[in-house]
């Protein structure tokens, strides 16, 4: 009852002085609003990361023919194809390579009846699949068998499928690829973005063979552009980079001291470098704001001091008809602690309705957590205890004598 | 025989002034003051009359001597037992009414009911027969700054009586009012004192004043020149 009574009395003063309460929660307002954006935006960005991540597959190595230098000229990988599919078949042999494929891929266009759309049509083996961790919503991949007899048969990703069939389902249609017809036995599982913002679903898988002989007529019969492999465990990893390396420079008569003829890269520490650069820029971006906060805290300091100061007659009165010290304090305690809680709860609002825009109209990733807003609450209770107790406690401890002669 | 209301024993106040010297202001004062009693203090300006007040008020304390109040020696009570002895024993009124301007007049007299936890609507019942009692119950909505001297005066009255103390202190109170109201206040002081038996304790510079009182104690320069019956002593400096 008594605490009820001194939140009348502090809710009270605080309408006496309207404005200077409402500029001072604006403090907090812009404060907890620019952490709960912040944070939103933060974790939208390491969720888009680890979804990436998540999409491309997990322990994974590239192999490009090629080295990233070649006789002092910088030369990009894939350029100069040195890898054959029997490389890729060594490195499957490997007891660390849980699965291996060599891929051959190139744009071109596919059409169905009067659709056409332009794609990276990916010549592999059914091992890509795998190694991917993709799997067909519908219908099938195809087979070793079909690698083997160079069948016209292909796997359209759900950008492909949506340009060309809408909402229809395409297994069993047939769809040309450079005049040949091609029968589509399966659609895959949408993967969404890569970590540099490609679409990962805008893309069509036939047998190796076929791309080779049949679509893209190979200058260097044999050749692939890239193999993926997929390591069988994360630890694993560091060993399988240095037998994949000792295997290629064997079998492609690489004498000691002469430099290597492909570059193998390891997606998934880029992918884990990737994703703690994130990690990093939101903490920073969360860092931030709360400076804000911290000023909008610091800004409570100020004005209750200020308060304080200019109401010492008042405290004296108080005192002097009755009031104990934490009496005084609570009621002071009280005004902060309004300040900042109301600030928050105006603050988070406009954090989360920012939050929603960046998402709508922005475009961007953005994740609002409990957590976030739990974090925004305790925070703003702490600053306003924090920031209050201090001019609180000055009121308390004035003599009433000293605190009614005040001018 | 029973304890006097108020125990001063060699009571000193004493102001540190510079650095290290201290200037006293009330030199070694002894008196007791009963129950139901009315007392008017007098003297000139600056003979520590209002440093008196405020240390029997328990706004202030002796810096030495000993000050007991209805049996309780104050040296030994903390900030919040002095409190409480503000809000339940002691009616403080002061020469400038020392109102909260903001609040209403039933806020303001029903403040020292709010420190004493005494319920909402039982601080509004009792603000509003005080009010009554010193005539303002016309008035209750109002803030202080629209009302008269007198009648901020009898509000800060009615705010001192509201926990029932047994003891009235007032520094001045009519210091501000002229003439006819000071009467009235007077006499809103002397019903008290008559009707409910409260002790009061008043400062003035005023004979007319005074001359409500029974008993009147002359200070001069931080010592008690006399002390007797107002009768007495005004009769004398009158003749
Ligand atoms: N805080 C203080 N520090 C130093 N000296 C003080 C302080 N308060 C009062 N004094 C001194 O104590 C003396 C007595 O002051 P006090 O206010 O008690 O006088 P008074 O009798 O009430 O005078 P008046 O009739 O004018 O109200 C004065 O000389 C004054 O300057
Ligand atoms: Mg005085």
């Amino acid at each position: 009852m008594m605490f009820g009574s001194l939140l009348e009395e502090a809710l009270q003063a605080m309408g006496a002085n309207r404005l200077r309460s409402a500029l001072t929660m604006l403090g907090m307002i812009i404060g907890v609003g620019a952490v709960v954006l912040m944070m939103a935006i933060g974790q939208g960005a390491q969720a888009m990361v680890s979804e990436a991540i998540a999409s491309m597959g997990s322990n994974l190595f590239i192999i490009l023919s090629g080295s990233s230098t070649s006789g002092g000229v910088r030369m990009g990988g894939g350029t100069v194809p040195t890898l054959t599919a029997t490389d890729a078949h060594a490195i499957g042999e490997l007891p660390e390579i849980a699965a291996v494929a060599p891929s051959y891929p190139n744009n071109a266009q596919v059409i169905f009846g009067s659709n056409n759309w332009t794609t990276a049509i990916m010549g592999t083996t059914p091992e890509y699949f795998e190694v991917r961790d993709w799997h067909p919503v519908s219908g099938t991949v195809f087979t070793d068998s079909d690698v083997r007899s160079a069948a016209r048969v292909i796997v359209l990703g759900q950008t492909v499928v949506r340009n060309l069939f809408g909402s229809e389902d395409p297994v069993g249609k047939t769809v040309r690829v450079k005049n040949s017809p091609f029968v589509v036995i399966g659609a895959l599982e949408p993967k969404g973005q890569s970590l540099d913002g490609r679409d990962q679903d805008d893309t069509a898988m036939v047998p190796l063979t076929t791309a080779q002989r049949q679509l893209f007529g190979n200058p260097f019969p044999g050749m692939i552009r890239f193999i993926m492999a997929k390591a069988r465990s994360r630890e694993m990893m560091p060993r399988a980079e240095q037998s994949l390396i000792e295997l290629l420079r064997a079998r492609h008569r690489i004498r000691p001291g002469q430099e290597d003829d492909f570059t193998v890269r390891n997606l998934t520490a880029l992918a884990q470098t990737a994703a703690g650069t994130t990690r990093t820029l939101s903490v920073m971006l969360g860092a931030i704001a709360s400076v804000s906060l911290l000023v909008g805290g610091i800004g409570i300091m100020n004005i209750m001091l200020v308060s304080v100061t200019e109401r010492t007659r008042e405290i004296g009165i108080r005192l002097a008809i009755g009031a104990r010290r934490q009496d005084v304090l609570l009621q002071f305690l009280l005004e902060a602690l309004i300040i900042s809680l109301v600030g928050s709860l105006i603050g988070a609002a406009i954090g989360f309705v920012g939050a929603w825009l960046a998402a709508v109209v922005g475009g961007m990733t953005v994740v609002v957590t409990l957590s976030s807003i739990l974090l925004a609450f305790t925070v703003a209770a702490a600053v306003g205890i924090f920031f209050g107790f201090y001019p609180a406690r000055k009121a308390a401890e004035l003599r009433p004598i000293e605190a009614l002669r005040y001018q | 025989m029973p304890s006097p209301l108020i125990e001063v024993v060699d009571l000193v106040k004493s102001y540190p002034v510079g650095d290290s010297g201290t200037l006293e202001i009330l030199h070694r004062l002894n008196f007791t003051i009963d129950a139901g009693e009315f007392v008017a203090i007098m003297g000139p300006s600056g003979s520590g009359k209002s440093t008196l007040m405020n240390i029997l008020g328990c706004l202030d304390i002796p810096s030495g001597g000993r000050y007991v109040l209805n049996g309780t020696d104050t040296a030994r009570l903390d900030p919040d037992q002095l409190a409480a002895l503000r809000n339940r024993t002691i009616g403080f009124v002061f020469q400038g009414f020392n109102l909260l301007p903001r609040k209403t007049v039933e806020d303001n007299v029903a403040l020292p009911l709010l420190y004493a936890g005494v319920s909402r609507e039982e601080r509004e019942a009792r603000a509003l027969e005080l009010l009554r009692q010193v005539g303002l119950g016309h008035r209750v909505g109002h803030k202080p700054p629209q009302l008269s001297g007198g009648q901020q005066q009898r509000v800060a009255i009615a705010r001192a009586l509201a926990n029932s103390p047994p003891l009235i202190l007032a520094d001045e109170p009519t210091g501000n009012l002229d003439t006819h109201t000071s009467e009235d206040i007077m006499a809103l002081f002397e019903r008290l004192n008559r009707d409910q038996g409260l002790t009061i304790v008043l400062v003035t510079h005023e004979p007319d004043v005074a001359r409500h009182a029974q008993r009147l104690i002359h200070v001069v320069d931080g010592h008690i020149a006399e002390d007797g019956p107002t009768k007495t002593i005004l009769g004398r400096a009158h003749a």
